[in-house]
């Protein structure tokens, strides 16, 4: 049991350092920016949003100030059955700006995929970007992300996103190191590598004709990014990854918050696992790295269980005397290099991460990311034995969960909602500051 | 901090030489290992009746395991126990309060219970000083002998300056074998004092996890410093916790 463990973790532990030194190496950064203001195709920008009073102004005065065409740009703030003040932020800016074009929602099925299959059919731009509501798109964003459609064969791309509420707790520390290894590390090492990037849903886009040709968005998936990234992969699109496209989000502070995020996420991946590794296995304009990475990205939060089961094993192992008695190098040299080599693996990507964005305060919590790691093991295990569960006795699972954000800075004071325009633009102009100051732009 | 071909092979190979050089050495550094602990478990007045030849690999010569009497769970005072309860509530408040931490600190709990269940169940079940001198061995050894390779991937290669990569690497194998010494010493102070009421808890969070934070602890240090190399010293939001 311990040495199939052991071969699984080992094996994603390889993918980990084969990315962190990718990235570390910075060989043939694949770099669309050079194209920003030659290609500006007319985008339509989604918002979706359920009682966002908090956010939805910050976001929509971040895209008026966008340094995109007005007469290219359309924002469709999907408005989805909102109860607070949502509404009249949404329309008091659709009467400044005419490009701004609200859809309010109030009836069908809940949840981020099904709200924009709907406004989907509203939409007349040639690509679709996408933000959450809670997130400040800079200034460059939009022209950074449909940069890469120049490219016929991208069907979608995907921006960073960055917490800016990095000091409000000991989890939104840990979730922006985690962030920075996803993004600035993995993103861009499988982007350069020729590996399909993952789309996040947000701070992305795909191609309206992508969409289309792969029959939309699937309202049925927890994760329809996940699932629109297989989609269009296995349909011949690939999916760009633009580094400095970067955008900030709210990254939950509280661990109950968390849970639930992770939660869905882990129950969107396994389902995506389930539904496309057949045919991801038999595409065959796809090389059999780019199958195999496939594969181990959908299957990423598999290795939680694993993990656990080698816990487990390991902790009978020594309360069985004759199991001390084991003297076998070679399998002891496995188990040690196991516990070392794998647990540091995605620790390395962290520290990449951390060098190439020169924040280097953050680099000190690397220690306390062990606490993310049994925290997150322990909510993976459980929303996977939930999805399975569910799976078995095909009972329904606990569908779309909106993430919690409360806006709020570090004193605990509004950060901008419920706010007149001008402190509302004060607020996203500091973050731009901000951005220009901490990234090195 | 450009990774080429030849760094990362010449790295690796420096990582091969080390371990080639311990592994040669191996039986010294066992012993080493054995008289530091000695007077680390003669400082702490733990009573320690010698040590006994264990074998650790085959092939090798034997290390030496320290015969430190331990007590049976009968035998185990009233403290000990009264210990054991209170790190299980302690722990239980601290997954109750802390979220962050509850998941470790539940499986801290399991361990504390599955020692307790054993030690009250299955009383045959013994496990002596010097056994747990032969395994703690095996599993250090073999940590010392495949650190260089972790040092070399964490520590050399992002470092922008070879001579500080190669002052954390040194750094690092020198730390984990005396932090391993100590670690032992406690152990068995614990074994001695307790029985086998903590040693499960103690070999996880001791041994494998020890081994992972300090690997961890000097890693993010050594980020930190390269980073400030890097980059230099800002004062901007992004660097600010």
């Amino acid at each position: 049991m311990i040495v199939l463990c052991m071969l699984v973790l080992g094996a994603y532990a390889a993918r980990h350092y084969h990315l962190g030194f990718s990235r570390m190496r910075l060989e043939h950064p694949q770099e669309s920016n050079e194209l920003v203001g030659f290609v500006v195709p007319r985008v339509t920008v989604f918002i979706p949003m359920h009682n966002e009073e908090k956010v939805a102004r910050d976001i929509l005065q971040a895209l008026v100030d966008c340094d995109y065409d007005w007469e290219l740009l359309e924002v469709i703030p999907v408005n989805d059955r909102s109860t607070d003040g949502t509404r009249a932020i949404v329309d008091e800016f659709a009467a400044r700006y005419p490009f701004i074009k609200p859809y309010h929602r109030t009836k069908g099925a809940g949840g981020k995929p099904a709200a924009l299959v709907e406004a989907t059919e509203l939409a007349t731009g040639e690509i679709y970007l996408m933000f959450d509501a809670d997130y400040v798109p800079g200034r460059a964003v939009l022209k950074m992300l449909t940069a890469p459609f120049v490219d016929p064969e991208i069907g979608a791309v995907m921006g960073r996103v960055v917490p800016h509420n990095i000091g409000d707790s000991l989890l939104s520390g840990l979730l922006s190191l985690e962030r920075s290894a996803g993004y600035q590390s993995v993103q861009q090492a499988r982007f350069n590598l020729g590996f399909t990037a993952q789309f996040g849903g947000t701070v992305g886009g795909v191609r309206a004709a992508a969409l289309r040709a792969v029959g939309g968005w699937n309202p049925e998936s927890l994760t329809e990014d996940t699932d629109l990234t297989f989609a269009l992969l296995l349909n011949g699109w690939r999916t760009a990854y633009v580094n400095r496209a970067e955008c900030y989000e709210e990254v939950p502070q509280d661990w109950g918050v968390r849970r639930r995020q992770l939660s869905r996420w882990v129950t969107g991946h396994t389902e995506c696992l389930h539904n496309y590794w057949p045919d991801l296995l038999e595409a065959r304009f796809l090389s059999g790295r780019e199958k195999v990475d496939a594969i181990f990205l959908l299957a990423m939060y598999l290795t939680a269980p694993v993990i656990v089961i080698g816990w487990i094993a390991s902790l009978l192992l020594f309360f069985i005397p004759q199991a001390h008695a084991i003297p076998v190098l070679p399998v002891a040299m496995l188990i040690i290099g196991y516990l070392l080599f794998s647990n540091q693996a995605t620790f390395l990507e962290i520290g990449v991460a951390t060098l190439l964005d020169g924040t280097r305060l953050r680099a000190l919590l690397i220690p306390l990311s062990i606490l993310n790691f049994f925290a997150n093991t322990g909510a993976i295990c459980n929303a996977l034995r939930k999805f399975y569960w569910n799976r078995f006795w095909g009972s329904g699972g606990d569908g779309w969960y909106k993430t919690h954000r409360t806006r709020l800075d570090s004193k605990g004071q509004s950060f901008a909602g419920a706010q007149p325009a001008g402190a509302a633009r004060q607020s996203v102009a500091g973050l731009y500051h901000a951005s220009n100051e901490g990234m090195g732009d | 901090m450009q990774l080429t071909r030849e760094r990362v092979g010449a790295a690796l190979g420096m990582a091969f030489a080390v371990f080639c050089l311990l592994a040669y050495f191996a039986v010294p550094l066992m012993a080493l290992h054995s008289s530091l602990a000695d007077t680390l478990l003669r400082w702490a007045g733990i009573p320690n009746a010698g040590w006994e030849p264990v074998a650790i690999f085959p092939g090798l010569q034997p290390g030496s395991g320290p015969l430190v009497p331990v007590p049976t769970f009968e035998q185990v005072s009233e403290g000990a126990r009264f210990a054991l309860i209170l790190g299980i509530v302690v722990l239980l408040i601290v997954a109750r309060r802390f979220s962050l931490f509850r998941n470790l600190a539940n499986f801290l709990i399991v361990l504390l219970c599955v020692s307790a269940v054993v030690n009250v169940f299955f009383d045959t079940f013994q496990l002596q000083s010097k056994v747990f001198g032969q395994i703690w061995l095996r599993q250090e050894l073999l940590v010392w002998l495949l650190m260089p390779f972790v040092s070399v991937l964490l520590f050399l290669l992002p470092q922008p300056n070879l001579g500080v990569g190669l002052g954390w690497m040194a750094l690092v194998q020198v730390y984990g074998f005396l932090f391993s010494a100590l670690r032992f010493v406690f152990c068995l102070g614990m074994l001695h004092y307790t029985g086998l009421l903590f040693m499960p808890l103690l070999w996880f969070a001791l041994g494998t996890l020890s081994d992972l934070l300090f690997l961890l602890f000097f890693y993010s240090i050594s980020v930190y410093r390269a980073s400030g190399k890097l980059w230099g010293v800002r004062s901007s939001w992004q660097s600010q916790l």
